[in-house]
């Protein structure tokens, strides 16, 4: 090994804790690439083949009641490989406890031939009339239900009693969701049951008779054009509404939900490796100063620039490369159960989990690029020195007075000996000082990102149901009601406000860009519904227009003042054009909000609702369960719960970054303050010389320290900012509509931080107590050493 | 026997511009250095020696003037020229002999043996310069005339044509002083390699085939020593 080699490693060595800290921070951020890159890899892997395997449908419509010939029909136009008729009904379920959670009654062909079943336990039941039913798997579970338990079907008030023959999984319910606007499977009170088409026609009293079609297409279809052509055609023979594979809701979830992952993938490490770049410049720029004498000697000897700053850009990989390699080691070995956690989650079945080794070649080059540039720009102070340094030592920095001294020399005067060095220190050492100011507010702002995102779910929930959504129960109608129903259930419960709502589905569209979606139509003087415009006003509704979440209105590309087209089977296929009255915020799904009177309009459906929301502080669930007629009742509570549930993950996940993120503050206070008692080991023997104790000059780092602290925390908080739009904006990168993450940070948050980072520095401190007390003042002062 | 010229320095001034002061180090300074002497430069300080030897070293550039190493003008040396001139012809003594502490002395040796096609046998310099039984130690195990035994050895083990020292005593003793530049004749004349010695100290011209005396930027005097002093008879 070349001798220069030998210094190097000996340099490392000798600092263990500050390079390690370097090699922690990028390891980590490459475990996190790596596994994450390969969980989002494996689950869209496992999804397609899923898809294909189980023969997920191209097209999905909804009808009203009509001859299942009709449907069949589909299966002439010749873009359509396979057409299935079917039933889909939202139904309750006695389960045996108390509440009766809503089941989606799903038919099945005999054959399988789309959507086909991933059976965990049991059979499908496809023998014609038999009554079984299979359930899914995960509502099953969140049930306590299994193969062999019997359930009670309640429908228009009747019990059809049937027995669960098979626990399963369907692609097509990948995410379980009601609808949109609900946004997380709740397992426990809303699930999916499959039945064979003539119980189903039985149950539901529509014999011969489908309201639902699945579509498989032939290859190269283009599935937006057949749907259009089949909207058309079958427009006055009952069709609803017709969504392809793209607009489905289970799988747009989750290919958001894969979108999320690998944008976190990236995002997350992007910042690890930023920082441990930040850290490294630091370290060599630092080095190289104090290398001065030893650079000039290389280049006295006869080394060349580029020798000499390799020797230093050497470092950089030095602390890069084990870090990549540890943390890609990590991530692969982590990969394995990570995809298998998230594809249980996902209730995607296991089909076959594989690592791809090409985020290996991606991890070590983001990692040469990041640690390698910064290497280089930090060893251009090579370049500055001249190989007759080696011939003098350093000269001493000189001595000026500060601009506290020149600003209010009166109050300088007053100063202490002690604080006049400390500020003097400060004055004359700007650099040293902008780097531990550098140090804290960096700790400080991965505090306050690690704190925003770890509240940042509670953060949404407070503003959904704080400010937007005040009312404590939504509950939907199987069929429409008119207003009396306010009066009746006011009489079962007691109620502070009630009012009615209508949904319906459209489509909406504007240029080329279109959206299926739930509208709903309240009172123009709701009270349980508040809207708030982009500049954070609430406004009422108007009796005129629309208002479009954020979300949605950038995915239609529709602003404030703009008009959109808007038809439903509702409006027998006709378009209208209406107005954009506001763009509002929506911090937890989508909406399309309009009047009750827009609605007729659009509609002509007067006096006619299909839910109410209300406030109450009476159990509404518990003096509904008798009404016949309601779909379902949730509860800002359930949807709270359902959320935390969801969220179970993501605080673990949360939890380690902050973990992570004083492990990172710690690492680059040390850093910062270990170099520059370093540097200073003469300065320190010096005074310890004319008679300072090791407590006065732990004082004087300490004094130091406390402005940087001061002077980080000041700079720390807009920075914190920063990086959490910086992370926001990279969650969203690819357009959510699904959430509107608001980028406000609390004061708690920002003060918790201040609170961990005066932590951080305690340690620190400590750590630096024992350097000065270890500090050998003769023989740093006798030093002839480079 | 005619003496083989191996460096000549032809009008040489060096100028430091400190913003609003000028100060001349070096005023049109002309001189030969020949193959094989031992010379030594003496002055006070602020006479220019240390830019001097800077020039000379291939470490600093004159601002007027030109110098000829084996017929070559080092002034229109480009960096990597001049980072070649160092590498192959030249080595340095420090005062503060300037050893990097993390390696050993062998290791601090093998930092300049690395760099060039035929170097001396890093063991036998060390053996050379008398730290055989040394050359596995750091340099704070060492003595300060230990430090600078190993510096010399760093210098030599690259079989340089020049050795430039400036002041190698001037941080040592009086007896290890003495032992060094014992050692730098011994160098001089069994590897024939050229040695050029700054210092203040007068007595050392003693010891010198040729001394010349700076003063302000200009030599003053510039004499041969037809019997030089062996080294350990010097008495400062």
């Amino acid at each position: 090994m070349k001798a220069l080699d030998k210094r190097l490693i000996r340099t490392v060595m000798g600092a263990k804790a500050q390079y390690g800290a370097v090699v922690i921070i990028i390891c980590i951020g490459l475990m996190i690439l790596t596994s994450l890159s390969n969980t989002a890899q494996n689950m869209l892997v496992c999804l397609d083949e899923y898809y294909r395997n189980y023969r997920f449908a191209d097209l999905f419509a909804d009808f009203t009641a009509v001859p299942v010939g009709t449907v069949l029909d589909l299966g002439k136009l010749r873009e359509v490989e396979t057409v299935e008729p079917r039933i889909v009904a939202d139904i309750r379920a006695d389960v045996g406890r108390d509440l009766n959670p809503t089941l989606r009654l799903v038919s099945i062909g005999p054959d399988q031939r789309i959507n086909r079943l991933y059976v965990q336990a049991g059979r499908i039941p496809v023998v014609s009339g038999e009554r079984g039913i299979a359930l899914l798997a995960a509502f099953a579970e969140a049930n306590d239900l299994t193969v062999g338990d019997k359930i009670d079907l309640i429908i228009r008030g009747e019990s059809f009693p049937v027995t669960v023959t098979a626990l399963v999984d369907s692609p097509e319910f990948i995410y379980a969701i009601k609808d949109i606007k609900s946004m997380l499977p709740d397992n426990l009170n809303f699930g999916i049951g499959f039945a064979n088409l003539p119980l189903m026609q039985e149950v539901m009293a529509m014999p011969g008779q489908a309201n639902n079609a699945v579509c498989l297409l032939r290859p190269g279809v283009d599935a937006k054009a057949v749907r259009d052509k089949i909207q058309e055609d079958f427009k006055s023979r009952g069709i609803k509404n017709i969504v392809t594979r793209g607009d489905q809701i289970s799988h747009a979830l989750i290919d958001m939900e894969i979108q999320q992952l690998e944008r976190m993938s990236r995002a997350v490490p992007t910042i690890f490796l930023g920082i441990a770049a930040l850290v490294i410049y630091m370290l060599i720029s630092r080095l190289v100063q104090a290398d001065r004498t030893a650079i000039g000697i290389l280049k006295a000897t006869g080394y060349s620039n580029l020798e000499v700053m390799s020797h230093y850009l050497k470092l950089a990989l030095m602390l890069g490369l084990p870090g990549a390699v540890s943390g890609i080691g990590a991530g692969y070995l982590l990969a394995g159960s990570l995809v298998r956690l998230f594809l249980e989650y996902f209730q995607l079945p296991l089909l076959e989990t594989r690592l791809y080794y090409g985020f290996i070649f991606f991890g070590i080059l983001s990692t040469v690029l990041f640690c390698g540039g910064t290497g280089i720009l930090a060893a251009r102070g090579v370049l500055g020195i001249a190989p007759a340094e080696a011939m003098r030592p350093q000269a001493a920095p000189p001595g000026k007075r500060s601009l506290l001294e020149k600003l209010v020399p009166k109050l300088w005067a007053r100063t202490t000996f002690s604080w006049k060095l400390v500020l003097r220190g400060i004055w004359r050492n700007r650099r040293r000082f902008a780097l531990a100011t550098v140090g804290v507010a960096l700790a400080y702002a991965i505090i306050i990102l690690s704190l925003y995102m770890f509240g940042l779910w509670d953060l949404l929930l407070d503003k959904q149901f704080g400010e937007l959504e005040t009312y404590d129960y939504a509950v939907s109608f199987i069929k429409p009601v008119s207003s009396r129903v306010i009066t009746e259930m006011r009489s079962q419960a007691r109620i502070t406000t009630i009012e009615p709502f209508l949904e319906l589905p459209f489509q909406v569209t504007r240029g080329w860009r279109e959206q299926t979606l739930l509208a709903r139509a309240l009172p123009t003087t709701t009270e349980l519904q508040r809207f708030e415009d982009e500049e954070g006003n609430f406004i009422p509704l108007p009796a005129h227009g629309i208002f479009l979440s954020r979300g949605l209105a950038e995915s239609l590309g529709v602003s404030r003042g703009d008009l959109v087209e808007m038809s439903s089977y509702v409006t027998g296929g006709k378009t209208h054009l209406v107005p954009v009255k506001a763009v509002v915020t929506q911090y937890l799904g989508s909406g399309l909000y309009m009047s009750l009177e827009q609605m007729e309009r659009l509609t002509g459906q007067k006096e006619t609702f299909s839910g109410v929301i209300l406030s109450s502080s009476d159990d509404i669930k518990r003096a509904f369960q008798s009404m016949g007629n309601i779909e379902s009742v949730y509860s800002s509570g359930d949807l709270t719960d359902i959320f935390s549930e969801y969220l179970g993950m993501m605080i673990t996940y949360i939890t380690v970054l902050v973990f992570v993120a004083g492990l990172l503050g710690f690492a680059i206070l040390y850093n910062t303050t270990s170099v520059s008692i370093a540097e200073r080991s003469r300065e320190f023997s010096s005074l310890r010389v004319l008679g300072f104790s090791q407590k006065e000059i732990f004082q004087l780092v300490t004094r130091e320290n406390l402005f940087a602290l001061l002077a980080g925390l000041i700079s720390g908080a807009p920075l914190g900012k920063g990086l959490v739009v910086l992370m926001i904006q990279a969650m969203l990168a690819g357009g959510d509509e699904m959430f509107y993450f608001t980028t406000d940070i609390s004061p708690g948050a920002y003060l918790l931080a201040a609170v961990l980072s005066i932590l951080i520095m305690v340690l620190t401190l400590a750590a630096v107590w024992q350097k000065v007390r270890k500090l050998n003042f003769l023989e740093a002062l006798s030093s002839r050493l480079t | 026997m005619p003496q083989e010229v191996l460096l000549s320095l032809n009008n040489i001034s060096k100028t430091y511009d400190m913003g609003e002061v000028k100060v001349e180090a070096l005023k049109e300074t002309t001189f030969e250095i020949y193959a094989g002497e031992l010379m030594v430069i003496l002055g006070p300080s602020g006479s220019g020696k240390s830019t001097l030897l800077n020039i000379v070293g291939g470490m600093d550039r004159p601002t007027l003037g030109q110098i000829f190493y084996r017929g070559r003008d080092i002034t229109q040396f480009d960096e990597m020229e001049l980072t070649l001139y160092r590498r192959q012809e030249v080595g340095f003594i420090f005062q503060l002999y300037n050893l990097m502490s993390s390696l050993t002395a062998r290791e601090n040796v093998e930092l300049a043996t690395e760099l060039v096609d035929h170097p001396l046998s890093v063991e036998e310099v060390l053996a050379g310069v008398g730290l055989k039984e040394r050359m596995d130690h750091f340099p704070s195990q060492l003595s300060g005339g230990e430090q600078q035994r190993v510096a010399i050895a760093r210098a030599i083990a690259k079989n340089p044509g020049l050795l430039l020292g400036d002041e190698p005593t001037g941080a040592l003793d009086y007896e290890t002083g003495i032992q060094i530049l014992g050692l730098l004749r011994e160098i001089n004349v069994s590897y024939g390699t050229t040695v050029v010695i700054i210092t203040h100290n007068a007595a050392i011209a003693d010891m010198a085939d040729r001394v010349i005396r700076l003063r302000s930027g200009r030599i003053v005097e510039d004499w041969n020593n037809p019997e030089p002093m062996p080294a350990e008879r010097i008495v400062w």
